[in-house]
């Protein structure tokens, strides 16, 4: 048997199985290597960012973006109470959103590349915070067409037009927005009542801007021509 | 020369082929290796930047004359409505007259 093998060592053919096996151990080697490699880089380019923000209604609204460039699906969504909700969501590219409501709080979510469905990864879901927004600047209009009160606006972010000259058309912006027209001689007042209220003055003589505490009178004779 | 002296020579340049092949495979292998390791590195990189990148993601909030407006860092901007909207990367929704709920990839998360 050793004699055997001393042949197999130092024969021609000894050294053909040796570099077979050697070539071959090194192919399986980097190959495994490399399949460990891809499936890492993979999972690197695997991009998901979750949010969550609380609803009124006492539902969570999740979302997840794609923010790389490696598509990949949704496929469970992990609930604080330590549910796991399964879903299965098309194929996010870039930029591209998915969305849903539960019940309980998402804490994580799985998503899968859609090119390898074996591939990965779990991301957290980020909580929420509140900000101010700004109260918007608010005021009180009065419109006055000859003797009669046309219109009153208020509580709003507010911006005059008066288009044309005769008829006249006033558009106020925000939250309770509106405009009017008409062919009378005009007079409308605005008092700010928060923050500084910007006029557009288009066919409009008058400040830009009016501050609290102050009031502004604007008159327009309508003129047919 | 005697059949037993051939041998021994014979042994010594297979020993000596033997070296060197295992030597050239060593070499291919370790190359081929770095080939194959250096985008898995590359990933790192990257993960580890776009992980930084994103944890000082943020989103504000402004008032404009179609109401109030919510922008992200990449110059995305959308309006804020009652119902949750996506900016940029953050969701965000008017809670109420002054106030607006976010989140966003730098906030903290839930778990």
């Amino acid at each position: 048997m050793s004699q055997f093998l001393e042949e197999l060592m130092t024969e021609p053919i000894g050294f053909i199985i040796a570099m077979v096996i050697l070539i071959a151990g090194a192919i399986g080697g980097l190959y495994s290597y490399w399949t460990y490699t891809n499936h890492v880089t993979l999972q690197n380019y695997l991009w998901p960012i979750a949010e969550v923000v609380p609803l009124k209604n006492g539902t969570y609204y999740l979302g997840v973006v794609n923010t790389g460039y490696e598509p990949f699906v949704v496929k469970q969504v992990y609930l604080k109470g330590g549910s796991i909700l399964s879903v299965d969501s098309k194929p996010l590219t870039h930029n591209q959103w998915w969305f849903t409501e539960t019940s309980q709080l998402p804490i994580a979510v799985k998503v899968c590349s859609a090119v390898d469905p074996g591939i990965c990864t779990v991301a957290p879901v980020h909580g929420w915070a509140m900000a101010e927004v700004g109260v918007p600047p608010d005021a009180i209009l009065v419109v006055v067409e000859g003797n009669n009160t046309r219109g009153q606006g208020g509580q709003g972010w507010l911006l005059l037009r008066e288009s044309g000259n005769c008829p006249w058309s006033l558009t106020w912006y925000g939250w309770a927005g509106n405009s009017i027209s008409g062919t009378g001689n005009l007079t409308f007042l605005i008092q700010p009542v928060y923050g500084d209220v910007h006029f557009i003055l288009n066919n409009l003589v008058g400040p830009s801007e009016a501050s609290p505490g102050s009031v502004v009178v604007f008159k327009i004779f309508c003129t047919w021509w | 020369m005697n059949p037993k002296t051939k041998a021994k020579a014979r042994n010594r340049g297979i020993s000596s082929v033997f070296t060197a092949v295992v030597i050239a495979i060593a070499v291919a292998v370790g190359i081929a290796a770095v080939a194959i390791t250096w985008p898995m590195i590359k990933s790192n990189f990257d993960k580890s930047s776009w992980a930084g990148s994103m944890s000082l993601y943020k989103v504000g909030f402004t008032y404009t004359k179609n109401g109030p407006y919510a922008y992200a860092q990449n110059g995305v901007s959308a309006p804020l409505n009652g119902t949750p909207g996506f900016v940029g990367y953050c969701i965000a929704y008017r809670y109420n007259a002054t106030t607006a709920i976010y989140s966003c990839p730098s906030n903290q998360p839930t778990g």
